[in-house]
């Protein structure tokens, strides 16, 4: 992990695709194979698709630190003169935060780009795999910027919360447009369309609320309502393991 | 039932994609869907047999899929299978003498640049027996529009993966319905959902790939 101090307040990370834990358990989940009876030929073409994926993954990420966070009422949060409508539900988690971080991680274009080559040679089931594959490493590499932000605030005296994004938790994903004002343009490479949607594709922002009170669940699922999604599967497929 | 249909349709309903083929193990060595569709050709049978094949394969498949019994992976290696035995039909979809049951024109709406849902309905759409019109991601108005001028008699689907770019149907669904208000619309995609639908227009909405195809076949029974 490489890190760099760009302003007083944002660092700039590089990660190396190696420093990733890949858990084949945690793919299987977002294909759909919770209890792990996956179709025998599946493993070979996971394989085939790993042994690409380092040298497609430009892996970079990076975090703005507020240390003056105004809670304008219940639902949302001004920093440095930007509105962030969370809703209930992450103003709830966030209530004592002294400071908030917001974070950023992309894997890049490249792998994206190698995922619509292979759908357009009408090879689907490789480029499904593949875009599973690049799914699970922009998580990875994100909870690894976590990791880094909870060292540094422990350091500190600090504990920090989970991460929480818009899109999920009730806090609306047209909110990009105003979390992304909390960091320096193209910040990592990642920019946003008009309709919210972050580029390179596989991508994660979000905010994680810093200070002596805050804390981390196992799971931000039970706050959120999206039944259908990915990191729902993950933990239950991890309770079910467990 | 037909022998032959019932063969195609395990090839493709269990992805058997050709005789190379190492998937599904047990099945390893036998013919798959290409060398089936092949051979039924040489044979004489006529060439709807092979769509009838694929329509069972693909609705087992899909049914399994909607059941939570089989996921994509399964689907898209149906779907290849599938797409195997058709190529022997090319010709015959473009002479007439094999018609499908209806055009399907399916596209992500715009600003959305999401399309692993929406290949995911057109493929079990072809299957299903519809030619289907990929005009691929964020499809503006103007897009549908055309490809609707196009295909007369086509239906419409839509998807979309964002709540910011759901609202983005409701634009194209009254402009189609402004120029051409029997074509039926259907949409999908995470964030979508029944309430959705009814309120913005739509004549349908599936939460899955089957449902979609139900959709689209009582519209053309």
């Amino acid at each position: 992990m490489n890190i760099k101090k760009i302003s007083p307040n944002t660092f700039e990370i590089a990660l190396d695709y190696k420093e990733l834990v890949f858990n084949v358990w945690d793919l299987f989940t977002i294909l759909g194979y919770s209890d792990g009876a996956s179709p025998a030929h599946l493993n070979e073409t996971i394989e085939q698709v790993l042994a690409e994926v380092p040298s497609l993954c430009r892996i970079r990420g990076g975090y703005s630190l507020y240390t003056n966070v105004e809670w304008h009422n219940a639902k949302s949060v001004r920093l440095h003169h930007v509105e962030l409508a969370l809703g209930h539900i992450v103003s709830r988690q966030l209530a004592h935060a002294e400071a908030i971080a917001v974070v950023i991680c992309t894997i890049g274009a490249g792998l994206e780009a190698w995922v619509q080559t292979l759908m357009s040679a009408g090879d689907y089931f490789k480029g499904y795999i593949a875009d599973a594959v690049a799914s699970l490493t922009v998580d990875l590499a994100m909870e690894k910027m976590q990791a880094h932000v909870e060292q540094e605030q422990l350091s500190k005296g600090n504990k920090i919360s989970n991460l929480f994004s818009p899109g999920y938790c009730d806090w609306h994903v047209s909110q990009q447009q105003q979390l992304f004002a909390l960091l320096p343009m193209h910040f990592c490479g990642v920019s946003l369309t008009e309709s919210s949607l972050m580029l390179p594709i596989k991508s994660i922002s979000g905010i994680i609320g810093l200070g002596t009170d805050m804390r981390k669940v196992d799971s931000t699922c039970r706050f959120c309502d999206k039944i259908n999604c990915n990191y729902r599967r993950r933990l239950e497929n991890y309770l079910q393991e467990t | 039932m037909n022998e032959f249909v019932e063969q195609l349709a395990i090839c493709v309903e269990r992805g058997k994609v050709n005789k190379d083929a190492p998937y599904p193990p047990d099945l390893k060595g036998q013919d798959g869907a290409d060398e089936l569709a092949k051979k039924a050709l040489d044979q004489g049978l006529k060439p709807d047999t092979i769509l009838d094949g694929c329509i069972l394969g693909m609705d087992r498949i899909g049914t399994k899929f909607s059941e939570n019994k089989a996921f994509v992976p399964e689907l898209l290696m149906a779907a290849k299978a599938m797409t195997a035995a058709m190529q022997h039909l090319k010709p015959y979809f473009q002479s007439g003498e094999v018609k499908r049951k209806g055009t399907f024109v399916i596209g992500t709406v715009a600003g959305d640049l999401h399309d692993i849902g929406k290949n995911l309905v057109a493929m079990v759409a072809e299957g299903g027996g519809f030619e289907v019109i990929d005009l691929g991601n964020d499809v503006s108005t103007d897009k549908f529009l055309a490809a609707i001028k196009e295909h007369p008699g086509c239906i419409v689907g839509m998807s979309a993966l964002l709540t910011t770019t759901m609202v983005n149907m409701e634009g194209t669904i009254k402009a189609i319905k402004e120029q051409y208000p029997d074509t039926m619309v259907i949409i999908g995609g995470a964030p979508v959902t029944q309430s959705f639908a009814d309120k913005i227009g739509a004549d349908g909405y599936s939460p899955d790939p089957q449902g979609a195809v139900a959709l689209l076949n009582k519209k053309v029974a």
